[in-house]
């Protein structure tokens, strides 16, 4: 225990925060606290209410704690009696999820809101199902209204009205987090409160972009002046006039600009100029291009300066604006209708509901008085409504909050890191209570960690991210480190981390067939490390092959699969393997997690952390070619899987027999007809639709009349026959049992998994399958044959679910830096470090808790589209989180490792340094991040 | 001795010695043995087996309640069954719900009045009368209060209706101990009493026993020494052994010392060998259903030996069925259903249901339900029709429906059902109260024969092999006018509506139990932890014991709080709380642990890829039953017995090919796996192994001779050859569907830009001045269409989709506005439109004819150019060009080329797209639409094409074509839209070439499933293919230049 964690623990009369960075041991801080306030009689278990927030989270904490509690009846005899009490207490303790939390109160005080105790809740299938129908309503009421159709076209729907319900579910999916929407439906239709507030908002951004620009160029200019490089000078000094034309920021001001029609000039430097002149001259015209593509932006939506404009713009706008919460009212309170009659209340309900409850005092009371000790862990992932709930329960002195502002990465889903920070602030200033910070870590290698060090003091910047790096959140402690470097202390920038971190750059343009060669631009010494490709291993398509190939592939695309084409570029997967192999080659000892010894390396010791689900496929190619066992985590729609597509036709026979598709897949999956015996039906018996031609064979009313055709026929007819009566054997059964049953009856039966296993990936198929078995259990929808299949045929979303591949114990796993979270890896590979961060992109319609609603001026009658100030405000508010939020998540993954770390991406361009918030806030991709910190 | 104290670990054990005392005293006096329910038969099968004495002794066997019947039964007072008594509440709830406090109208749905029911009884077993509880409610906190009250109120009208009018179940136990005090009968009797749950009502019972009866033993299971196992059934009993006399010592409640109570401590000294205990854990619950089959078949033990305990039954069941199935193992499931479970019963409450919520989805469930005597075939097309119109609740019953040429047979069930459904309406509403309803009801059931409906359900279940469900069915009927009748005695005269009485029926329902013995006496058991009561089994298998759900604790959250129980238990002395009924589920666990022999115990280490953890009481359970405490003994893991999957764990490691076939080869020996399925199987492996097994085809050929083909269909084989035999062989196709769709989009856009181009070609003009010429275009495209301006089809009007069309024909204006104004900068005319292509080729085997349209043909001089109407978000590209996939453009101009003998110098996508323009950017629309594909980079080919191109303005807003002028024309190669007229030519040749292959290739029987790419992802017939994506083909085009400058 450290000094600062023995304080955490031992302070009991005072609400206390700790600031814990990655693997600083809060969990079992946590734990810790709570064994000893147990020990020493401070309170029962029941009078504790510890919430995480997920469900795994409680019960890994339910579980230290049992742990915890036994070890200390080992230790103490004495206290056995008292202990065991506690423990069996623990079973039905307060330590579980928010949700499960609210879930109970809403149970215990239902008559409070006058909701049915008996309340059932449900998950996204059978929410996303409610809220398609209730959107089908909305819809369907408001279809007749003008505005609607003006609505439709802006968003330009032809095909269905998708663009509409999408706009309208992402919305209301919005509203869910807000605290109380209808007073924010309320505010957002106010016209004046939104004006001004995004208007102030663009204003001030404008200020920073242009106060930005300004020092950028009186940088240039001094570099200028200094080398006395004659055109440039002529070139600056005008930018710095232009800049200095801005000085209160107004509207005013702005229509300055109109008056400057080719604005900002670029006079070339002619050839022959030194090399650092040409250099600079192409820095400077890079910056002035992205300067002038930005200005442009801002001009458009202060209309050059003419207020009335900016106002008319924003009017028209605010049409769809009423429109848009208008109609998303209307829906949501029609998915509440539909909630209430099935008498189930859905995840965000839980969270309203609760607080609903918790606003009377009667129950407040009572719930402050049970609950004498509160925890929280991970309170940077709070959003508002959290926040609000949790303010009803806490009392002055009886809480204490865990968390790391730095691993905030729920931002989308409205958790907002500021609250956690403000609440610290608060207690620092409040001697009645303790804040304090673990700035230690237990987990990771000092190398990895300075890396980590270095890279955050840079771009963790208070004003940027409201999160002070370098002075409050450094890893601390390893001075050791700094002292063993060639016996004297160095700087820790210094630090010679090669051997620990690892970063692979790809090229850029990768060619099909050319074995790509790894290097990395621009890196600062130290973190250097050069990876070819071509080194250690032999392109596995020589040159000669690919000419040959070429020569073929005219001819023969689907000539024989055996010389299929198949190419690939050498990618991220590629190197990631070429990494993981070094490990083996130079059989690299790592420490056991279990045991703390050291031993050989397992490919189970290895994860790649990937931002997005979208490339794992990659990876797993990669792998899979070079014969590492690999598993991951997948999100799947099941119902659009082949086999399972193929099983759910089966049941769509049973349910109507005419229908060509479904009556031909049961043919062959339960028929076991072939595709000869199909296509000769198809050919000899007359009829317009497939089923028609069965029909007719079944029913011996087909018309084959030559003896030869006949002959074969009658081999058809009789296994026609058997599987006609398989299928009525099925359709008793259908109106007889649940869905589910009727499945595993026709699974088991017709020996499926057998035939899945013996396909390609078959173990997959067969998990899959049964995965899709227990969606079905207990739903609504099992009952009846009809209902279910016109569920999933109105709501194919609800089958999305989480798959991992089947693979043996020992593989690399593949997982996203968000599940990642609270998990420790001995080597850690961080994959796509070039992609370009998924940022929202513009859109007509946008949303935020500050700024409210923003959408579009477009105008109908000639089709054209203006930005408004609410608009853009509230895009540009969207994105600075956005990036902030993917920088936090870099930190997250970066402390993920033990032992070893490497990243893994493609080369970027650097956009310059980052000396200040706006550059800083402009990065695109982890690789930015990291590089500009050089 | 007067009362006798018989502890034990194995129930066996307690009922072997309790015979034993049984034995010895039959000549003497009566001997009963009181027993719960579920140990009615097994007591008695127990005692021949351990006594094996061939004759029985005599001895009753017999529960509480039926000792109570022998008092009531002269009573002559109806009994309120549990069913009735939930229909009663459920009744005085609707009734009073504007008087409750907090079980308000909300509180009106599924299972909440067998809840207060339950509580209501467990109130009066309590001995607690409704006055009784409004006194103990006054010490309340305020939020219990209220529902304490509002329990009361409906507890008070309960006890005013059924007063001396019935009994219901407390009743009967209060008439049982009153009666028994004046039953000196019973002085010659011993009395054996096992009873798990000891009520205050059974309490009074056993008090009564004791004094009358000539002596009593009672029989209490002996946990473990574990010290957080406490016993409240345990402390009542003693109290009341104390009460009469008794007296023990509370800290060492094993040695009593009092004259009047004998404790015989019945135990088992070794409780469990080593070896007799085991504890695994497994992959997921599949695995461990199958390790239990595996082990079963393995002991070669009778099935009635062995026993599977389930922590979760809900979770497992359909696994354990699945899986026993599959090991044919006879197994019986201890769980009990509702009525409302079962289907013939949930399609009459659906019948009384849609009368005043109707629904087309429950008609077509009614429909199926063979309720009524409809012909299958017309049934479905029954179905079909109302999926084609897109009926629905709304115009069901509309006059003028639409006419359907196909549906004619049909009509009868249409008409025959609505008139059903009108004339039950009708004589429903008329009802007006509980007892009118029920007649309806029945007379309903009658005419429509609904017994013998069910009877021959019965059959149909007994041919499909369903014995335990025929054997439910059975009872339906019998159940259900014995659940009218009752509803009828106690509520015949009330009034009602419609919607209350199927609330009542409902509730009523759901609280009627049903289930079926065991089929076969010799079959394995298999039932849920925390509520079976096991026997002896030899074997014994606990599964599922992972923490959380083992065991199952319930949470302090039902409709009376633990707080709530708590204080009424001080003041009334109720009990258990929720912490008491946990503790007893855990109980009840550990005792049927001890009822085996060998026990076995597993748990998942992932249910459903959510990780999970052993049980922490499987923890202490290993430290209690395993010798040596101290030594941690490492859970087993039991490797499932699938061969398949060790093989693709193998295949993982096996390097060198004859290790693999050796391992194939054995495989291929394995008796077990004789399907024709095998060889497939072996394939997949194969595959993985890549190696080459000489199987027979699995696909066979299919030869197809091809007269005629179109581009389209070509291009659908080079998307994947399967899908084309699919689509073009077997020809199946989807039922028509009338509501609008993505398609029917395409079709008006096409439509509309077909007769511009007509318009044109007919004025011999290239491009209109006056734009209103767009909307008359628009409509007429419309009316062709089959849509009126108002955007109807056929009979079905929707709003939703006059709003789609309105907004199409905005996108239609200004996609015909972007060609005008294409065709204004363009030298090029419109020559014709949906040109038909009709062009003779030889593919080397036999003739055949290319047919095919092109939308649109542009030529200038002799030049020709073509172009294609695309919605989708389409590139060219020269890849799929060379995979086959898109051959269509190079194929028509090679026909054009041929047959009319023009030069072709460009194919283009027109995309339609419904574009926005940013106010800011240039404002014309010739930008959003520019053409997208290949032109000639010849100077005069491009300027004729855009005739806007000059220094000022080098790149082209209609051609994919970026120029410069400045040392003359020259063509930038970054926008690749321009090419040499040899490369052109090389297009066309290939794809007329590619074409005939194909051709070929389908006459040789190719129908191998290989989809390009993603081509799978969007198929319409991938449920008929059934393969991952993972065999995709793919085709990547070395660019010529780039080799080069690598070399």
């Amino acid at each position: 225990m450290t000094e600062e964690q023995q304080k955490a623990i031992d302070t009991v009369d005072r609400a206390v925060i700790i600031s814990a960075n990655a693997g600083s041991g809060k969990t079992s801080t946590m734990v810790t606290r709570l064994v000893s306030i147990i020990k020493n009689n401070l309170c029962e278990v029941s009078n504790i209410l510890a919430l995480t927030f997920t469900k795994s989270a409680s019960t890994e904490m339910k579980q230290r704690l049992v742990d915890k509690l036994q070890e200390e009846i080992e230790n103490d005899f004495t206290l056995k009696k008292q202990l065991e009490k506690q423990i069996n207490e623990l079973n039905v303790a307060d330590i579980s999820s928010l949700d499960s939390f609210c879930q109970k109160v809403i149970k215990k005080y239902f008559y409070v809101i006058n909701v049915d105790p008996s309340f059932a809740v449900i998950d996204e299938v059978e929410s996303g199902y409610l809220k398609a129908s209730a959107l089908q309503s909305t819809l369907i009421e408001f279809a007749e209204f003008n505005e609607f159709k003006d609505l439709t076209q802006a968003l330009k729907d032809t095909k269905k009205l998708d663009n509409v319900s999408k706009l309208i579910l992402e919305f209301a999916e919005f509203l869910f987090t807000v605290v109380d929407y209808k007073s924010y439906l309320k505010i957002s239709t106010d016209k004046n409160a939104c004006f001004n507030s995004c208007t102030n908002f663009m204003l001030k951004r404008f200020k920073d972009f242009i106060l930005h620009f300004k020092e950028k160029c009186q940088h240039y200019y001094e570099v200028i002046i200094k080398n006395d490089y004659e055109l440039l000078k002529t070139n600056s000094q005008l930018w710095l006039d232009f800049c200095k034309q801005f000085n209160e920021f107004t509207f005013e001001e702005m229509a300055y600009l109109k008056n400057y029609p080719t604005f900002l000039p670029f006079s070339k430097a002619k050839k022959g100029r030194e090399f650092d002149e040409l250099q600079l001259q192409d820095d400077l015209k890079k910056d002035l291009d992205d300067f002038k593509d930005d200005i442009e932006e801002y001009l458009q939506v202060f209309c050059y300066g003419n207020l009335e404009q900016v106002k008319l713009h924003y009017e028209n706008s605010f049409e769809y604006v009423k429109f848009l919460c208008k109609i998303t009212d209307d829906f949501i309170t029609k998915y509440n209708e539909l909630k209430q009659s099935r008498n189930v209340l859905d995840f965000t309900d839980l969270e309203d509901f609760a607080i609903k409850i918790l606003q009377n005092e009667v129950v407040q009371k009572e719930l402050v008085k049970q609950y004498k000790f509160i925890c929280i862990d991970e309170f940077q992932d709070t959003n508002e409504k959290q926040s609000a709930l949790l303010s009803y329960i806490c009392g002055q002195d009886n809480t204490f909050f865990v968390g790391d502002p730095k691993q905030s990465i729920y931002n989308f889903r409205q958790c907002d890191l500021k609250i956690f920070v403000r609440l610290i602030e608060e207690f620092k200033l409040d001697k009645n209570k303790l804040a304090l910070s673990f700035n230690q870590n237990f987990r990771s290698h000092k190398r990895i960690l300075q890396f980590v060090n270095d890279v955050f003091d840079k771009i963790m910047t208070k004003s940027a991210t409201g999160i002070d790096y370098k002075n409050e959140n450094r890893f601390e402690n390893l001075k050791t480190l700094r002292f063993k470097m060639k016996g004297k202390i160095v700087k820790s920038r210094k630090v010679n981390y090669i051997d620990r971190v690892k970063v692979f750059v790809l090229e850029k343009k990768c060619q099909p067939f050319v074995i790509v060669k790894g290097h990395i631009t621009k890196i600062a010494h130290n973190v250097k490390h050069c990876f070819s490709l071509t080194k250690g291993t032999k392109p596995k398509q020589s040159n000669n092959e690919i000419k040959q190939s070429q020569e073929i592939e005219v001819y023969s695309v689907l000539k024989n699969q055996k010389n299929k084409l198949q190419f690939r570029e050498k990618n991220e997967g590629d190197i990631a393997t070429q990494y993981i192999m070094e490990f083996f080659d130079k059989k690299i000892k790592i420490r056991d997690l279990q045991t703390k010894q050291k031993r050989q390396v397992k490919f189970s010791d290895f994860v790649i952390l990937l931002r997005s689900r979208k490339n794992f496929q990659m990876y797993i190619d990669a792998f899979k070619e070079y014969n590492i066992p690999v598993s991951a985590k997948f999100k799947l729609n099941l119902i659009e899987l082949p086999h399972i597509q193929m099983v759910v036709n089966v049941l769509n026979c049973i349910s109507n027999f005419k229908q060509d598709l479904p009556l031909s897949t049961s043919l062959k999956l339960i028929g076991g007809f072939t595709e000869k015996e199909l296509y000769d039906i198809a050919n000899s018996v007359s009829g317009d639709y497939f089923y028609e031609k069965i029909i007719k064979l079944i029913d011996g009313t087909d018309e084959i009349n030559s003896t030869e055709l006949n002959e074969k026929f009658n081999v058809i007819r009789k296994k026609l026959l058997v599987f006609y009566e398989k299928i009525q054997k099925y359709i008793i059964y259908a109106r007889n049992f649940t869905v589910c049953q009727l499945l595993q009856k026709i699974i088991l039966e017709n020996n499926l998994i057998n035939y899945f296993l013996s396909l390609e990936d078959g173990q997959d198929l067969v998990e899959q399958l049964n995965l899709f078995l227990s969606k079905l259990e207990n739903k609504s929808f099992n009952d009846s044959l009809d209902e279910f299949l016109h569920f999933i045929e109105n709501y194919k979303k609800a089958f999305e679910v989480d798959f991992s591949t089947v693979s043996s114990d020992n593989s690399v796993k593949i997982t996203t830096i968000h599940d990642s979270k609270g998990l420790e890896f001995p080597i850690t590979i961080v994959g796509g470090c070039g992609d370009a961060f998924n940022l929202s992109k513009k859109s007509n319609f946008v949303y935020s808790k500050e700024l409210n609603v923003g959408c579009l001026d477009v105008q109908l009658e000639n089709r054209t589209k203006y930005p408004t100030v609410s608009n853009s405000a509230i895009y540009i508010q969207k994105k600075v989180d956005e990036i902030l939020e993917e920088m936090r998540i870099l930190y997250v993954a970066l402390t993920r490792p033990k032992e070893y770390l490497a990243l893994i991406g493609k080369e970027i361009t650097l956009r310059g340094n980052l000396d200040d918030d706006y550059s800083l806030l402009n990065c695109r991709s982890f690789f930015e991040f990291i590089l500009n910190s050089y | 001795m007067k009362i006798n104290l018989l502890k034990f670990y194995k129930r066996k054990d307690g009922f072997v010695e309790v015979f034993k005392q049984m034995y010895k005293n039959q000549d003497e006096r009566l001997q009963v043995l009181v027993v719960p329910e579920k140990f009615g038969v097994s007591a008695e099968r127990a005692m021949f087996d351990c006594l094996k004495c061939g004759s029985s002794f005599f001895m009753d066997v017999t529960t509480f309640d039926r000792l109570a019947d022998i008092y009531v039964i002269d009573k002559k007072i109806q009994y309120l069954s549990k069913s009735a008594g939930v229909m009663l509440v459920q009744k005085i709830t609707q009734d009073i719900a504007d008087e409750l406090n907090v079980l308000s109208k909300s509180c009106l749905y599924n299972g909440f009045c067998e809840n207060v029911f339950n509580t209501i009884m467990l109130l009066k077993s309590s001995t607690v009368s409704p006055n009784m509880l409004s006194g103990a409610v006054e010490n309340l906190m305020d939020v219990s209060k209220l529902k304490l009250l509002d329990i009361q109120k409906i507890y008070q009208l309960y006890e005013d209706t059924i007063k001396d009018r019935f009994i219901d179940s407390a009743n009967k136990m209060d008439i049982l101990s009153r009666e028994l005090e004046f039953d000196d009968a019973i002085s010659n009797v011993d009395f054996y009493v096992y009873s798990p749950k000891l009520t205050k009502q059974i309490l009074n019972v056993c008090d009564k026993l004791i004094k009358k009866s000539h002596s009593v033993t009672f029989m209490v299971d002996c946990y473990s020494n574990n010290s957080i196992v406490y016993d409240e059934n345990i402390n009542n009993l003693y109290g009341l052994i104390k009460s009469n006399g008794g007296k023990y010592d509370e800290n060492t409640i094993q040695r009593f010392d009092s004259l009047s109570v004998q404790i015989k401590d019945v135990s088992t000294k070794n409780k469990y060998k080593n070896n007799n205990i085991q504890f695994y854990s497994q992959k997921n619950i599949n695995d461990e259903v199958t390790s239990v089959c595996v082990d079963i078949n393995k002991k070669g033990c009778r099935y009635k030996d062995c026993a599977v305990m389930v922590c979760d039954l809900p979770k497992y069941q359909s696994s354990l069925q699945k899986i026993f199935d599959e090991f044919e193992i006879p197994y019986f499931i201890d769980t009990e259903q509702t009525l409302l479970d079962l289907k013939p019963t949930k399609i009459l409450l659906q019948l009384i249901n849609i009368i005043f919520e109707f629904k087309v989805d429950k008609v077509l469930s009614i429909v199926k339900s063979k309720i009524f005597n409809y012909d299958q075939q017309n049934i479905y097309n029954f179905e079909l029709y109302i999926k084609r119109w897109g009926i629905n609740e709304r115009n069901f019953f509309s006059e003028n429906k639409p006419e359907d040429d196909l549906f004619e047979d049909f009509k009868k069930i249409y008409d025959d059902f609505s008139a059903i459904y009108k004339n039950f309406k009708t004589d429903m509403q008329k009802c007006k109260t509980y007892g009118e309803f029920i007649t309806v009801l029945k007379e309903f059931l009658t005419k429509y024969d609904f017994e013998n409906k069910i009877q021959s359900e019965c059959v149909n279940l007994l041919k499909i092999n369903e014995l335990q469900k025929s054997k439910l069915y059975e009872q339906i009927t019998s159940k259900l006018m014995a659940l009218f009748d009752q509803l009828e005695s106690i509520l015949g005269l009330n009034q009602t509506t419609v919607k209350d009485f199927y609330n009542v029926l409902k509730a009523g329902l759901g609280s009627v139990m049903i289930k079926t013995p065991p089929l076969t006496v010799d079959c394995v058991y298999i039932g849920n932890a925390s509520n079976c009561m096991l026997y002896d089994y030899e074997n014994l298998y606990c599964i599922g014991c992972n923490e959380g759900s083992f065991p199952v604790y319930n949470q302090d959250c039902g409709l009376i709080l633990d707080a709530e129980l708590d204080k009424m238990r001080t003041l009334a002395q109720i009990d258990p709380t929720i912490r008491e009924v946990n503790m007893e589920s855990l109980c009840n666990i550990i005792n049927n642990l001890c009822c085996c022999s060998k026990l076995y115990l597993s748990y998942p280490i992932s249910v459903f890829f959510v990780e999970q953890r052993p049980a922490t009481l499987l923890l202490n359970l290993k430290k209690l039953f395993v010798n040596n405490e101290n030594k941690e003994v490492a859970f087993l893991n039991y490797q499932a017995p699938n061969l398949l999957e060790s093989a693709n764990d193998l295949a993982i490691d096996i390097k060198t090919k004859t290790r693999a076939e050796m391992f194939l080869r054995k495989i291929n020996n394995v008796k077990d796996y004789k399907t024709k399925q095998q060889i497939l199987r072996l394939n997949g492996l194969a595959k993985k192994l890549n190696l080459n097994l000489d199987n027979e085809e699995i696909l066979p050929k299919i030869p197809r001779k091809l007269t005629k083909s179109s581009v389209s269909q070509l291009q659908v084989y080079f998307d994947c050859p399967y899908k084309n035999f699919v689509k073009y062989g077997l020809r199946l196709k989807e039922n028509p569907d009338n509501t609008l769709k993505p398609i029917d989009v395409g079709n008006f856009m096409h439509k509309v830009a077909e007769m511009f181009g007509l318009y044109l070609i007919k004025n011999k003009i290239s491009y209109v001045e006056d734009e209103n010429i767009f909307d008359k275009i628009c409509l007429n495209a419309l009316k062709t269409f089959e849509y009126d301006s108002d955007g109807k089809k056929g009979k079905i009007i929707d709003a939703r989709q006059k709003i789609i069309i309105n907004n199409l024909v905005y996108s239609a204006k200004s996609m015909l506005k972007a060609i005008n104004e294409q065709n204004k900068l363009s030298e090029f005319k419109i020559q014709s439109v949906e040109k038909v292509i009709n062009l003779k080729v030889s593919n080397g085997i036999f003739d055949t004819e290319i047919n095919g349209k092109v939308d649109r043909v542009d030529t200038f001089e002799n030049y020709v150019r073509i172009i294609d109407y695309k919605t989708g978000n389409e590139n060219f590209n020269e890849t799929d060009l060379i995979s086959g996939r898109r051959i269509q453009l190079f194929v028509y101009l090679g026909a054009l080329q041929k047959l009319e003998k023009l030069c072709p110098i460009g194919a283009y996508y027109f995309k339609i797209k419904d574009e926005i323009t940013s106010a800011y950017e240039d404002k014309n629309y010739l930008k959003t639409y520019c053409l997208n594909g290949v032109t000639l980079d010849d100077e005069k080919i491009v300027l004729a094409q855009d005739t806007s191109l000059n220094e000022n303005h080098p790149n082209s807003d209609i051609i994919p074509i970026n120029c410069s002028f400045k040392d003359g024309f020259k063509i930038d190669k970054r926008r690749m839209g321009a090419y040499s007229s040899e490369k052109m030519q090389w297009f066309i040749d290939y794809a007329l070439e590619i074409f005939k292959q194909g051709t070929r290739e389908i006459a040789l029987g190719n129908i191998e499933k290989s989809p390009y790419l993603d081509a799978c992802q969007f198929c319409e017939f991938k449920g008929v293919l059934c393969l991952g994506n993972k065999n995709c083909r793919q085709v990547k085009i070395l660019k010529e230049e780039k080799t080069k400058t690598k070399k």
